[in-house]
């Protein structure tokens, strides 16, 4: 999937290097630790089981910081506030501020088809020259829907193709 | 993604994969230019879409325009046609017609326009003062002749334009489009049979048009026909 | 004769090539007898071809333009809910088995390395029961935040 190697090169290398480390540190703690010492849990594994147990346990960890890491490249590429939401995805635990944050993202900034400048996805008008980003009702202003036939806040008959943001 | 279930999605996430699998095994094997430009397009391919635009535009906007003889309203069902059909690709049976498929949604919105600012325009009301089904009256033998002769001056449009809209379509899907009766039923999502009678109102009521539109029998050309 | 007025019926169609084979052939036949039907359907044919000689209206560059920029938006934010779906259904994979993991794990784990690094164990079941429950406190807060958004979006938008 190329739109996936796409997503992952925005992950900063201190993040990949961190992950990495703490992947040895977990490794070096389970081996040096209940394996070596052969707890009895442990001791009726056969060898293999123990070392797919030692190698895929912290891998885990491994893609726990890269996805924190992502969070935090990709919010700061979105201009969201970044530190809280890296904070959020580090200590909210199971992974659930990871799931936050995908869910509430903004969209990605792109630029306006007039002026060109980079405007942040989730807004209406651009704030440099003014054109419409997105449909909107001619008479309230407010986001209307692609295909809708009235808007819905001031019941305003939207004429066809107000669906598609105009051009000035 | 906003506001998406928080629960809901897995399943969904899951479900959609076999699906899309499912469908690209049901899929016909691309034949021509068209079928790939098509199975591009339902693949998400933005320039298959632009290609697809540049393939059809001419023809598209034609057609709009011919049923609702406004330019400025073609040009916004246009763009609306091709947003329906991005939004809908999904949904499109790629062993249907894709040109069928394409004027249909236009063909759609269309009508739903008209009948949203004048309901009546639409069947069998005929434009005010003129008759509605036969009486032609009496401007002799060659009239037709003459009106066609005079093509140059646009008496043929004119004459089209004239029809209520159902008419003007289905001439134009036969004859500009020149589409075959079975993909135009297609198009209008009536039986067969309604085209061909529709079809031959039509052409019964542009002969009456012309006719009337028809110059006066001055004199004969040199080399008349008979 | 009725079936003068039948075949004048199918002349347009016959003119406009909408005949299927039996009434072709019942065209055919009938022309060859009747000049007037003949005269007629030569006039449906010369109508038809003018129909099909009418100049192709042009529409605007702008318009093309327009159309495509907004119908590849369309594709592009389809793409990206189809990507954000397959994200999602990721992460929860991930996170109910780190969630559901995580007791077996530290359980096979906690024999050793705990005495190792001198945790009592009563303790670390603690530390595990309370991180247990901060995950499912966490998942709570998650769910109001997202449906007060929902509500607040529902209303501006």
């Amino acid at each position: 999937m190329s739109r996936f190697s796409k997503e992952m090169s925005i992950i900063s290398r201190a993040a990949w290097v961190i992950a990495l480390l703490a992947y040895l540190c977990c490794v070096t703690l389970i081996w040096f630790g209940p394996m070596r010492h052969e707890a009895e849990e442990f001791s009726k594994w056969p060898d293999v089981g123990k070392l797919a147990f030692t190698l895929l346990i912290p891998a885990f960890l491994f893609v726990y910081v890269l996805l924190i890491g992502y969070v935090n490249a990709d919010a700061r590429r979105r201009k969201m506030r970044y530190v809280m939401w890296t904070l959020l995805a580090i200590f909210v635990p199971n992974a659930i501020g990871i799931i936050l944050y995908f869910l509430l993202r903004d969209p990605l900034p792109g630029p306006c088809p007039n002026c060109g400048k980079e405007t942040p996805g989730n807004y209406t008008f651009c704030p440099h020259c003014g054109t419409s980003l997105a449909p909107t009702c001619p008479n309230c202003g407010k986001s209307v829907g692609r295909d809708w036939v009235n808007c819905a806040y001031c019941g305003t008959r939207l004429k066809a193709g107000a669906g598609a943001p105009a051009a000035v | 993604m906003r506001g998406e279930s928080f629960f809901a999605a897995h399943p969904y996430g899951l479900v959609g994969m076999i699906g899309a699998a499912y469908m690209s095994l049901e899929a016909p094997v691309p034949v021509t230019e068209l079928d790939r430009e098509v199975a591009r397009l339902r693949a998400g391919d933005p320039d298959a879409l632009a290609a697809l635009l540049s393939r059809y535009q001419n023809r598209l906007f034609r057609y709009l325009l011919r049923i609702v003889r406004d330019r400025t309203t073609a040009e916004d069902l246009f763009q609306q046609t091709w947003l329906r059909l991005a939004e809908n690709i999904r949904r499109y049976d790629p062993r249907r017609n894709f040109e069928a498929w394409l004027f249909s949604v236009a063909h759609n919105l269309a009508i739903d326009h008209l009948r949203r600012i004048k309901p009546s325009s639409l069947e069998e009301t005929s434009p005010e003062g003129l008759p509605l089904h036969g009486e032609i009256p009496t401007r002799g033998p060659d009239a037709l002749d003459r009106a066609l002769e005079q093509e140059r001056a646009g008496l043929v449009i004119a004459a089209l334009d004239e029809q209520p809209a159902l008419y003007r379509e289905l001439l134009c899907l036969r004859f500009e489009e020149e589409m075959k009766l079975d993909e135009i039923a297609a198009v209008l999502d009536v039986p067969l049979s309604t085209v061909k009678t529709r079809l031959r109102r039509g052409l019964d009521r542009m002969k009456e048009s012309l006719i009337r539109r028809a110059p006066p029998q001055t004199f004969r050309e040199g080399g008349s026909r008979s | 004769m009725n079936d003068h007025e039948q075949i004048r019926e199918l002349l347009p169609l016959a003119a406009a090539d909408a005949l299927d084979e039996r009434e072709q052939r019942r065209v055919e036949q009938h022309l060859r007898e009747c000049g007037s039907c003949r005269s007629d359907l030569e006039g449906f044919t010369r109508m038809a071809a003018a129909l099909r000689r009418i100049p192709t209206p042009q529409p605007p560059a702008l318009l093309l333009e327009r159309t495509r920029h907004a119908a590849e938006r369309v594709l592009l934010e389809q793409a990206e809910r189809k990507w954000d779906h397959r994200v999602l259904a990721f992460l929860l994979l991930f996170s109910w088995t780190v969630t559901l993991a995580a007791w077996p794990v530290v359980k096979f784990i906690s024999g050793d390395v705990f005495e190792w690094m001198g945790f009592a164990q009563s303790k670390m079941w603690l530390w595990l029961a309370g991180y247990t429950v901060a995950g499912w406190l966490a998942a709570g807060v998650a769910a109001v935040v997202l449906g007060v958004r929902q509500r607040a979006l529902r209303r501006l938008a």
